[in-house]
């Protein structure tokens, strides 16, 4: 294309006009010939589900929609194979299937490129993340070990969660939505552009009170206030830089660590910020390059007076943060080749004295280089092959690698046969315990130890997974078949360490040693299917349904029981004409006892309902909507018989000028 | 380059300019068919795409080897010369600045756009006017929504943003839409605050959105949000060009400047009849090449006809 620096001889707008009255002269050849901004390149266009060498869930924006979820993580029910649970309002976990106490540790959680899990205990704060559901793009979910792209921590799945482009719904909204549990939503967006710069101002008031007092024997009233601020700037026609910078106040009355000292008085003071800029160059649609930089640190604060004659602890306070650096390129080498790489340097770093009973910030570096070749052998085979070099501040210096064929005998059908492995690093806790509670200067409980340095969890996947597209018929189908081999998985040894003279032994007969010490002592093998259908029929007429089945073995029957056999649910949308849009969101959870917990889940049926009615006119938008969760009545999250969710209503209504 | 005699203005001028042409159509009829007609290819810039559709048409003039004379000149440098039997304007501003010339000399206009060709158009035409004709550089409408039914062999309705540059050609476009089976949804901005939720609206009303070059809807202000808002209600996107194809509309349908001048070349070439020009009226051109953006299509799910497929079934 030659280049348009005629354009400016021209003497003729392009812009936008203001005026009302057709222009003397409307157009010139200018507006055909002029080049333009790359807008939906690679990086911005969702994972063409059938060339992908893994199996990747896309939630789109009207899954979100029509779920009626409060709640981020709450999305990730709609993955088939994941549970989604909540202990109190401030601690939801989620896991794919199954291997996870609440403390979701082995999943890589990326929010627009920006790794998003805490370091020091390697769980995501989810209701702390600085992202507001109605600025959610959409979320790809790669279900299974992805290493090779996603590092370290991307052991059982990666969520990477996009936000929109500032530009992409320019004006006004705000959204209030109230119900019972004491649910109050505010949500307000500003969206504009000033010159080549297109920014979005988001504020969020959220407030919920998560289970109810009946059955909950604390108040359990969470609150977020959240600010996040986005700013896409259009350098040249090939360059963008965006910018991005959020933070969110949690005032959440009760305890993050989950460790209840003293009930009455434990609450989580947390605020955390993030910082981030990326700069973009988009040669054309195969070609890109990107630098981006950011920024994290969230800080909890939780202090207590100690109980009973103990003089410590008397907070679990703690604070992290990560910087890191990451470059990435995407470049088609031929028509059929395409090659893809990254470099990254990070450092986490956190602090808990309560936690390590060492007054000392824990820092390390990772470094990370990782490489992918998309080949495509003929029409019918597709080859991937990737890896990743890393070295981790504790796992040291590893390989990834990741290997998929992929078979298209015929257009709208994929056949993928993958082999990767992945590996998880010990975070700061469990490298670091020593959590103890003191009277004066004599140990009273042992709680948690890290006796001897810990080694990487391993894990070897295979899987066979089919991808089916018709969209003549409006059908999307994606099968995945696994088999999962994990090793040296981090859990806690059931003989207590000893350690030197605890009081409570002399005084309350308790165990003697260590309650909790950390090991690599559990291993597991998993076999499972998990299948997501999706049917169109109609711009607003839907319906997604999905299946996840799983066997586990291991050495450890907790872990055995950890992962549910069966799930599967189906979420329905329907237009009724008039702008009103009926949805139905139902899920099933086979019976599953998460780590950690003092009684299984039992299986449970919830269904959701949503109706919404939408009234648009030229410059403004409402939409009101009614959501009914849990509406076959209340059943367990977490362990059974202690934290019910009861059926529960809110009624949101949102304005957009 | 040869050049002759300097421009002649005023009346005598004008005079001079109407007898060389009869004297020029006469010696056309008498020595044969287009003995030594003097065409000046007036272009608006000296590089970029006016010259590539000058180059393309001029080679396609000399392959004739009718020994017709091909000039070559850039708006800011115009001079009137002798023995310009024929100006091919290049552009809207070679087309503008030739219009207000005085003298009959016919024009042809290449690169200018349909919308902009009747605005410039002087009124009212008389039979003492100059001969006046072109050669769009946008596609006929019902081209475009041949196209679309090619590719989507399963919709039924496109949706059209106008503005009050393009109302005007909605219905033209509604009637090639009924023409195949297909119902055509327009949408008229008044200002462009309008665009988000017009495009919101019209979004969940029809199964693919058709641009056309309205400064209102496509500019550098609107891309993003036009093509993202598209996206994210997979809507496929017909674009007017490669451009805009590469930017992230899932097909685009075009002409090139080679093509525009070759096509052109031909136009006039049997414009030349029985040693008289005799200029057809404007129209859309013939040429076109269909292009799909690969990445858009798979990233909807779409699977797509080649695009030479796709061009040989809407021929």
């Amino acid at each position: 294309m030659k280049n348009a620096r005629w354009l400016l001889g021209l003497g003729l707008p392009i812009l936008g006009v203001q005026a009302q009255a057709p222009n003397p002269i409307p157009l010139s050849e200018a507006d055909y010939f002029a080049e333009q901004p790359i807008v939906l390149s690679v990086s911005r266009l969702a994972q063409p589900v059938a060339d992908a060498p893994a199996a990747v869930t896309v939630i789109d924006r009207q899954m979100i929609e029509a779920s009626g979820y409060r709640h981020v993580v709450d999305l990730l029910r709609l993955v088939p194979g994941f549970q989604v649970t909540w202990t109190q309002g401030n601690l939801p976990a989620v896991t794919y299937h199954g291997l996870s106490s609440l403390h979701s540790r082995r999943m890589q959680v990326v929010v627009d490129g920006r790794s998003v899990y805490n370091p020091a205990y390697g769980q995501v704060y989810w209701r702390a993340l600085p992202v507001a559901l109605e600025d959610i793009d959409r979320i790809e979910v790669v279900r299974g070990p992805n290493a090779a792209n996603d590092g370290v921590n991307a052991f059982q799945a990666t969520v990477h969660i996009y936000t929109r482009h500032a530009g992409s719904a320019p004006g006004r909204s705000v959204s209030v939505a109230v119900g019972e549990n004491e649910a109050r939503d505010i949500v307000a967006s500003l969206s504009d552009r000033l010159g080549e710069l297109d920014f979005r101002l988001t504020a969020q008031y959220r407030h919920d009170r998560f289970f109810d007092r009946e059955y909950y024997p604390r108040r359990d009233e969470t609150t977020e206030r959240m600010l996040s601020l986005r700013g896409d700037y259009q350098i040249d026609t090939r360059t963008e830089l965006t910018a991005q910078a959020g933070y969110t106040w949690g005032d959440w009355q009760n305890s993050t660590a989950a460790y209840d000292f003293n009930p009455r008085f434990q609450s989580t003071d947390l605020s955390s910020r993030f910082a981030q800029v990326k700069l973009r160059r988009a040669w054309d649609a195969d070609d890109e390059w990107s630098l981006q930089l950011h920024h994290t640190w969230t800080r909890n604060r939780e202090e207590f007076p100690p109980p009973g004659m103990l003089t410590a602890p008397d907070n679990l306070n703690a604070w992290f943060r990560r910087d890191a650096i990451e470059f990435n390129a995407i470049r088609r080498l031929d028509v059929a080749t395409r090659l893809s790489w990254a470099a990254e340097a990070r450092r986490d770093a956190a602090w808990s004295f309560t936690f390590t009973s060492r007054n000392e910030e824990f820092d390390g570096w990772i470094y990370r280089l990782s490489g992918a070749l998309e080949h495509r052998l003929s029409p019918e085979w597709l080859l991937h092959g990737a890896a990743m070099l890393e070295k981790h501040y504790y796992a040291g210096t590893r390989l990834n690698p990741r290997l998929a064929l992929i078979w298209q005998p015929a257009p709208g059908h994929s056949l993928r046969l993958a082999a990767t492995r992945g590996y998880r690093s010990p975070n700061f806790l469990e490298q670091n315990a020593d959590f103890k509670s003191l009277v004066g200067a004599e140990v009273f409980d042992q709680y948690l130890l890290s006796p001897c340095a810990m080694k990487p969890e391993r894990i070897t996947t295979s899987e066979l997974g089919y991808v089916l597209n018709r969209l003549e018929d409006g059908l999307d189908l994606d099968v995945r078949l696994f088999h999962n081999r994990i090793r040296s998985m981090i859990d806690f040894d059931p003989t207590p360490h000893p350690v030197s003279v605890e009081l409570c032994t002399l005084i309350f007969d308790c165990t003697p040693g260590a309650d909790l010490t950390y090991r690599n002592n559990v291993a597991a093998e998993q076999v499972g299917l998990d299948a997501g259908l999706r049917w169109r029929w109609g711009r607003q007429d839907w319906v997604n349904l999905w299946l996840a089945l799983n066997d586990t073995r291991s050495n450890s029957p907790l872990y055995e029981r950890s992962a549910p056999d069966h799930a599967w649910g189906m979420l329905l949308n329907h237009g009724l004409g008039e702008g009103v849009q009926a949805s139905l969101n139902y899920t099933r959870v086979g019976r599953m006892t998460w780590l950690g917990a003092l009684a299984p889940t039992p299986a449970r049926d919830r269904l959701d309902l949503r109706i919404a009615r939408q009234w648009r006119q030229a410059g403004s938008e409402r939409e009101a909507s009614l959501v009914l969760q849990s509406a076959l009545g209340g059943y367990y999250e977490y362990e059974n018989a202690k934290y019910r969710f009861d059926r529960r209503a809110y009624a949101s209504l949102r304005l957009g000028f | 380059m040869w050049r002759l005699a300097t421009s002649r203005s005023g009346c005598k001028g004008r005079v001079l300019d109407w007898l060389r042409w009869l004297i020029g159509c006469l010696g056309l009829s008498v020595c044969g068919p287009a003995a030594a007609l003097g065409i000046t290819l007036l272009l608006s810039e000296p590089g970029g795409v006016h010259l590539e559709a000058a180059q393309a048409l001029r080679q396609e003039l000399e392959q004739q080897g009718n020994g017709w004379r091909v000039r070559q000149q850039v708006a800011a440098e115009r001079q009137i010369e002798a023995g310009e039997d024929l100006v091919v304007a290049i552009g809207v501003r070679a087309l503008t600045l030739v219009l207000a010339e005085p003298g009959l000399t016919p024009v042809v206009a290449l690169l200018v756009p349909r919308l902009a060709y009747e605005r410039l158009q002087p009124r009212p035409s008389t039979a003492d006017a100059r001969a006046i004709s072109a050669l769009f550089l946008d596609q006929a409408a019902a081209r475009q929504i041949d196209l679309l039914k090619q590719a989507l062999p399963k919709a039924r309705r496109v949706g059209v943003l106008a503005g009050p540059d393009s109302a005007e050609s909605l219905p033209a476009l509604a009637e090639a839409a009924r023409a195949i089976g297909w119902e055509l949804r327009g949408h008229t901005l008044t200002g462009p605050a309008e665009l988000f939720r017009s495009l919101e609206t019209l979004a969940d009303q029809v199964d693919a959105l058709l641009l056309l070059p309205e400064a209102m809807v496509v500019n550098r202000n609107t891309l993003h949000t036009l093509l993202l808002q598209s996206y994210r209600k997979r809507l496929p996107v017909l674009a007017y060009s490669a451009p805009l194809t590469d930017a992230g509309a899932l097909l685009g349908l075009y002409a090139t400047p080679a093509q525009l001048g070759q096509e052109l070349a031909q136009m006039i070439r049997a414009a030349v009849r029985g040693g008289e020009l005799r200029l057809p009226p404007a129209r859309h051109p013939e040429s076109f090449t269909v292009r799909v953006n690969r990445n858009v299509a798979r990233s909807l799910g779409l699977t797509l006809p080649s695009e030479a497929d796709l061009s040989n079934r809407i021929r």
